[in-house]
């Protein structure tokens, strides 16, 4: 009676067990559960000045504390530092300092101090490139002025628990006078001989009275290669912004200036369009060409007048629109001499459109490049159209008696 | 050798009936007649002889034989007892012989036929039909006095509407057959009888539309039908599973309906209906993927709603057959594209959970397929209780106990419910969704995708009755899309589907 007790033929029978081998003693190899790993949404690099290695910062997640149902009274997160000399290194450091092993794939905020920045920092992010643990889509930024550590710690204006999260946040709503750029903007411009990149600032305001203490993302870090060169200050940051980055968030901020009857005009930018022109002839560079058409709307003004014919309206906004154009011509053309002379860095990437137009001519000169650079000459042309005035007539008056 | 032996149900239909043949022969005596149904019958109660003399000529012995229960025994009285008892008034014209002059002139039933076998005899008895035997005659007169207690034509519990027809089919052919019939009023509508079960003798009917049915497809049906070898036939079920195409996968390429308006529906596209006595569940072939989405209701209400409906089963097939598996993939192997703040609940509603995430949902799947069954097996009052035993279990309590956390709750929760919405596909669903689910916990979505390309290429490979099973997804019939994913306006309904349609004939509905 043994033949009727097993049904299933041999045949299959051994066929099904190995494939259930297959599925059992194979194992899950990169299985990791949530309870094993520590999230880590930030890092920070700095450098022990006296032995010059690196001290890497990772902000981890306490996921108890988030928790929905009942979270525990800690501190949201906790930051655990590092010294070695590579970031494999750091990384297998900071995993002996915590309980959890670092999962880095939603870092959002990579911020390394001015030594760092200064020292190079190509090499730091190979590492990133080759095991791909760390997005390209890492807001990257400099602290400068401030240890790269101190900006992962709260926040005094922080409204999310998180720093990591506040600082992305900031980052999103960058405006016009700050750059915004993440880990793979670097890269592509780093690694590219005709352009330099431009990162982000985060600081620290220590802040006076009304103002407590602040933490800033203004201006841009001008790199030289994958080397710190230099600082760009608000305005010259809203000029670079101008000419290079695409247009973000709906506004590219407020500019305001000085009219030249001294009351202050603000005009809000809502869209832009610029394009960089090598002029060639005769297989050789004369110059470059800036142009920039910017679309604005009137948002403030205080001439104390009062309009009573369009006429009157069209030729005040015309005259606002070529006062305009005059101010940021200037502030464009400080910006390259700047970039120039005192930088020395092709931030707004001359070389690069040279080579995307006259690749010949961009292979006669780019062995030495930089000497061109310094003596490009540069003109700048800048449009701009006030779409919107807010539909008021004039400006606001309170009635004479 | 031993591998050759067939399934052990083949084995059993071997039973120890006695063989019809041997039945003893009709003869023109009464008492021996008589002595041969008991027989047969072995005696049994519910047999009933009535013995009566007719007053003819000279005065002719007789008998009655019925099966209490299945006849009308008003009818019986009425309409046989009484005509034959006073059969000597109508004794103008005795050339006749005795049966044949019963049959012209007595009986007052329009259904009623002579037979000469026992075996024929026996057959009508069992049916309720009234056997009169008479002596002297080797005939034997069977009266059509069928007539046995059913359930009224109701509204199923099964597929309620609503909005459009509520009748449902009932155990009885006869009705059901009726009821198909009021909504299809065209000669061309066939219905073929054959008997299917050695010892239940069921009768199973096939109804469909001559040059709409393809003619291989009825064929087909009847040659599988035929072939059936089996002692009993309970119900519809026991057909589908000899006649169905895939025996070993969990598809259904035969579909059951119990509302007559849908299978009345269906045999207008051309389907063959198959009804069993028996059973208020008409089967209906061929049987296509895309009917599972597609409820009677769809053709009564607008198309708009209709067919934004008919995208959220669709969206309700993949929701309950992945979530569970792409949520344990997702957290055990592809943490890095879960966004941030929900991973971050996520690992926090894990933090105290001593199992890993495969367990968890294996867990929760589990007792929610128990408290499913246990709420469909126990009477009314009782199976209210479960599912609220049900909701603490599956809600608050197992969070707050620690032993899954909250968001598997809510997987779990979309699985179940997403799984009500396609009923006719629960079987295939809940397999299919054990399986991805391994292998998401074993080889991460990797392992799902193969699973996915595994479970497709098996549906693929399907065909019902010769029609590939995913028509008109693969292969394309691009004009049969006007009811499949959307449900297009009526004017666009007109045309019948193709791929079940005899397109050889004309169309008989012009």
């Amino acid at each position: 009676m043994n033949k009727t007790i097993c049904s299933v033929p041999a045949k299959i029978m051994r066929n099904v067990v190995l494939l259930l081998t297959l599925l059992f003693l194979t194992g899950c190899w990169d299985r990791q559960e949530l309870t094993e790993m520590g999230i880590v949404t930030g890092i920070a690099l700095d450098m022990n000045k006296e032995t010059g290695e690196y001290i890497l910062t990772s902000q981890f997640l306490r996921p108890a504390s988030q928790s929905t149902v009942a979270p525990t009274p800690n501190e949201p997160f906790i930051l655990i530092s590092a010294t070695g000399k590579t970031i494999p290194e750091l990384m297998q450091k900071t995993n002996r300092n915590v309980d959890r092993n670092g999962f880095y794939p939603h870092n959002k905020v990579i911020i390394m101090s001015e030594e760092v920045a200064k020292s190079g920092v190509l090499h730091l992010f190979e590492n990133f490139q080759r095991e791909q643990n760390i997005r390209s889509y890492a807001w990257l930024a400099v602290a400068k002025g401030t240890s790269a550590r101190s900006l992962l710690e709260k926040h005094k204006t922080s409204i999310s628990s998180i720093p990591a999260s506040f600082l992305n946040n900031l980052f999103m709503d960058a405006n016009a006078d700050a750059v915004s750029s993440n880990l793979l903007n670097f890269y592509k411009k780093a690694l590219k001989k005709g352009e330099s990149p431009v990162i982000a600032v985060l600081s620290i305001d220590e802040g006076v009275e009304m103002t407590p203490q602040t933490t800033k993302l203004s201006g841009g870090a001008v790199f030289d290669g994958d080397r710190l060169a230099g600082f760009l200050n608000e305005r010259e940051t809203m000029a670079y912004n101008w000419v290079k980055t695409k247009i973000r968030n709906e506004t590219l901020g407020s500019y305001d200036f000085l009219s030249e009857d001294g009351s202050i005009v603000a005009l809000a930018l809502i869209d832009k369009n610029a394009k960089i022109n090598p002029n060639v002839s005769k297989g050789s560079l004369d110059s470059f060409s800036i142009e920039v058409n910017l679309l604005t709307e009137l948002s403030e003004h205080q001439p104390m007048k009062e309009f009573n014919e369009n006429a009157d309206i069209i030729h005040y906004l015309d005259n606002i629109e070529k006062q305009a154009e005059k101010k940021m011509k200037a502030d464009i053309r400080h910006l390259t001499e700047t970039a120039q002379k005192e930088l020395e860095s092709d931030i707004l990437g001359f070389g690069d459109r040279l080579y995307k137009r006259y690749p010949s001519v961009w292979n006669k000169v780019k062995d030495n490049w930089r000497a061109h650079f310094k003596d490009l000459e540069i003109e700048v042309e800048v449009n701009v159209k006030i779409k919107n005035s807010g539909l008021i007539k004039g400006t606001l008056l309170p009635e004479s008696m | 050798m031993s591998r050759k032996q067939r399934l052990p149900f083949k084995r059993n239909t071997e039973s120890n009936i006695q063989d019809e043949r041997k039945y003893p022969a009709i003869t023109n005596r009464v008492a021996e007649n008589k002595a041969t149904l008991q027989e047969v019958f072995h005696n049994s109660t519910d047999i009933k002889f009535r013995e009566f003399q007719i007053p003819l000529q000279n005065v002719t012995g007789a008998f009655l034989c019925y099966m209490e229960g299945m006849v009308s025994e008003d009818s019986i009285n009425l309409n046989i007892m009484e005509p034959l008892l006073e059969a000597s008034q109508h004794l103008d014209n005795s050339s006749d012989e005795v049966m044949t002059f019963i049959k012209n002139r007595i009986v007052q039933i329009s259904d009623l036929s002579e037979v000469t076998t026992t075996e024929e005899m026996v057959n009508g008895i069992m049916v309720g039909k009234t056997a009169v035997i008479v002596e002297g005659s080797n005939k034997i007169l069977l009266i059509n006095t069928i007539r046995y207690d059913a359930r009224a034509v109701e509204e199923p519990d099964t597929e309620s509407t609503v909005r459009g027809p509520r009748e449902g089919f009932t155990e009885v052919l006869k009705t059901n057959t009726s009821l198909i019939r009021r909504r299809v009023k065209n000669p061309n509508l066939v219905f073929e009888d054959m008997e299917i079960g050695k010892l239940t003798k069921t009768i199973v009917r096939i109804g469909y539309i001559e040059g709409i049915a393809k003619e291989e497809v009825v064929k087909e049906v009847k040659k599988r039908l035929k072939s059936i070898e089996t002692d009993s036939i309970l119900g519809s079920g026991y057909i589908e599973q000899f006649i169905e195409d895939g025996k070993n996968s969990p598809f259904p390429t035969v579909g059951n309906s119990e509302k007559s308006d849908k299978v009345a529906a269906k045999i207008l596209e051309g389907r063959v209906a198959i009804i069993c006595d028996g059973t208020p569940f008409v089967l209906t072939v061929p049987f296509l993927f895309i009917e599972a989405f597609q409820v009677p209701e769809d053709y009564y209400s607008k198309y708009f709603i209709t067919s934004f409906i008919r995208l959220i089963r669709v969206l309700a097939l993949f929701l309950t057959v992945l979530t569970p598996a792409l949520f344990v993939a997702a957290a055990t192997f592809h943490q890095e594209m879960v966004p941030t703040l929900l991973l971050t609940t996520m690992a926090a509603a894990e933090e105290k959970v001593p199992f890993p995430v495969l367990i968890e949902a294996l867990l929760m799947i589990v007792v929610f397929q128990l408290l499913r069954e246990a709420g469909v097996r126990m009477p009314r009052p009782i199976g209210s209780a479960i599912s609220i035993v049900g909701a603490l279990v599956i809600g608050e309590a197992t969070v707050q106990a620690g032993l899954v956390g909250a968001p598997m709750v809510i997987v779990v929760a979309i699985t179940a419910i997403t799984g009500f919405i396609i009923p006719v596909l629960n079987n295939p669903i809940i397999l299919v969704r054990y399986f991805l689910l391994f292998l998401a916990g074993s080889l991460g979505l990797y392992g799902l995708l193969m699973g996915i390309l595994v479970v497709i290429a098996h549906v693929c490979s399907l065909r019902s009755f010769g029609v590939p099973y995913l028509t008109p997804i693969a292969p394309v019939v691009l004009s049969e899309w006007r009811d499949f994913p959307l449900r297009l306006p009526i004017k666009f309904m007109k045309k019948k589907p193709h791929s079940t349609v005899e397109t050889n004939k004309g169309d008989v509905s012009k």
